[in-house]
């Protein structure tokens, strides 16, 4: 079966790039500009993965990644967010709460590296 | 038109013209077997009647010898009666011969021989009637008489040698016939089966051949096909790293604009002058801040020199210096800390600040510098 996943961003460019990269990797992918949409998306068509920026138009990421915990406890959730963290806090706070911290500086193969990863593909 | 199928064609052409010729000599032959069969039984008939006529003379003239020993009603009788039948025969045999000219001959021949037999039976009841001994006598015992007789016998038996004869040339004739006929039957047939072989030969070595042309040509689609798949799963992985070297390149791109706008917002919002400066003192790049401070537009700050916009502090007194220091700092790439300066404001007094001087380096090349200018409050000169 097609793994699928849920990606959040509300840039359309940064979103279209994601899903297209993603699906050349061979995945089903959902994109969502707002937590509210991906809210929605992970209720009626849950994601073995989901890719979420921190800084969403309508709130924090962070908010949202709380909430998308407590529907799908065991599903891998990777920060991926322009906003760059002192390493120190990246540890000690962001990887706390999620599977995987990414800058958007990173290049696309090495995202495919953690998303494999995660996905144990 | 199929080079095969025209030889087939051809073969089943030259099969059946083999069997027409057979069929052809067959009703030939049949023709010829009712014919001769139609002479045989002429030729029998015609022997038949030769022989019932001379049976009928024979009878004729015994019972007339009869009665004129027995003067007898009855064999008188029976001479009439069988010269009577004589002469049935007679005609039946005439006509017989009719379709012949020697057997007509022949006939006509044994008719005027006849003829004076029934002349010589009528003198000799007429002498017997008139009782007139001598001319019966003499009629009786003449060599004439026998001799006549003589040649009836030769003649009757010349026509039924010949017509033997002819029976057995017929004979001869239907049997070589039998045998050629028979043997062109043979032949046609043998002719026919080894075409009709050679033909179903033909016929299996071409359809193993169209087998084996299908199966190359199977093979060969089948090798085509694998190499068209080869050729595209390469295409679509080209393609596909084609599009993920482009993504990585638009990828690299948009990070980099994030970074450049996330620092760029960084430096607008900070509340004090930023300069940036080359080597050669030239301003390219402020913040807000730095506009506000010296109420220029950026035209009027980019592109022009530090010296239009900041004078040194002489040490101990509000008098303006040179920018040696900074000239030296970008040279040897060392920092200035908190260097007193006169801010210029157009059509307003200078501004007292301090300066911080960053060198910019570029692979252990100072190329510029970033300038931070703390403004003194309530600082005019």
């Amino acid at each position: 079966m097609t793994k699928h996943i849920l990606t959040i961003d509300d840039e359309d460019v940064i979103r279209e790039m994601l899903t297209d990269f993603l699906q050349i990797l061979g995945y089903r992918v959902t994109g969502a500009a707002t937590g509210a949409q991906a809210l929605q998306v992970v209720a009626t068509d849950p994601p073995h993965l989901i890719i979420t920026d921190l800084q969403l138009e309508e709130s924090d990421g962070l908010e949202f990644i709380d909430k998308f915990k407590a529907s799908l406890p065991d599903v891998p959730i990777i920060l991926l967010t322009g906003m760059l963290f002192d390493s120190r806090v990246v540890e000690e706070r962001i990887k706390a709460r999620v599977s995987a911290y990414v800058p958007k500086t990173t290049p696309l193969h090495e995202l495919r590296k953690v998303v494999t990863g995660l996905l144990g593909d | 038109m199929d080079k095969s199928f025209r030889l087939i064609l051809t073969f089943f052409s030259v099969v059946a013209a083999g069997l027409l010729t057979i069929v052809v000599i067959s009703l030939s032959n049949s023709t010829r077997a009712v014919k001769a069969a139609d002479w045989v039984n002429h030729s029998h008939a015609f022997i038949s009647e030769i022989r019932e006529t001379m049976g009928s003379l024979n009878r004729a003239e015994g019972a007339l010898n009869a009665y004129l020993i027995t003067a007898d009603p009855d064999h008188q009788a029976d001479y009439r009666i069988a010269f009577g039948e004589l002469g049935e025969h007679l005609e039946v045999a005439k006509a017989l011969a009719a379709q012949s000219s020697e057997e007509a001959n022949a006939v006509a021949e044994l008719e005027t021989l006849l003829l004076t037999r029934s002349q010589r039976a009528k003198a000799i009841l007429t002498a017997y009637r008139n009782d007139d001994q001598a001319q019966l006598k003499a009629t009786l015992q003449s060599a004439e008489d026998t001799e006549a007789r003589s040649m009836i016998d030769r003649v009757t038996k010349d026509i039924l040698d010949r017509q033997r004869e002819l029976l057995n040339e017929r004979d001869q004739f239907a049997f070589r016939d039998d045998n050629r006929a028979r043997n062109a039957l043979y032949v046609g047939s043998l002719l026919t089966a080894l075409m009709l072989i050679g033909t179903a030969w033909f016929i299996r070595d071409d359809l193993a051949a169209r087998r084996r042309a299908a199966d190359l040509l199977a093979r060969s689609n089948e090798e085509l096909e694998i190499k068209v798949q080869e050729r595209t799963a390469e295409l679509v992985v080209a393609n596909q790293k084609l599009r993920e070297e482009n993504l990585e390149s638009r990828w690299s791109n948009q990070a980099l604009e994030h970074q450049l706008r996330y620092s760029g917002l960084i430096i607008n919002s900070l509340s004090e002058p930023i300069l940036v400066i080359t080597k050669a003192l030239r301003v390219s790049r402020v913040n807000p801040a730095a506009l506000r401070a010296t109420q220029r537009d950026i035209v009027e700050l980019v592109d022009h020199t530090l010296h239009d916009i900041i004078k040194l502090t002489a040490p101990g007194t509000n008098q303006t210096d040179s920018l040696a220091p900074l000239t030296e700092a970008l040279q040897f790439g060392f920092d200035v800390r908190l260097l007193p300066v006169h801010l210029t404001v157009p059509g307003q007094p200078d501004q007292l600040a301090n300066l911080n001087l960053f060198p910019l380096r570029d692979r252990d090349r100072v190329v510029g510098a970033v300038i931070t200018l703390y403004l003194t409050p309530s600082s005019t000169s």
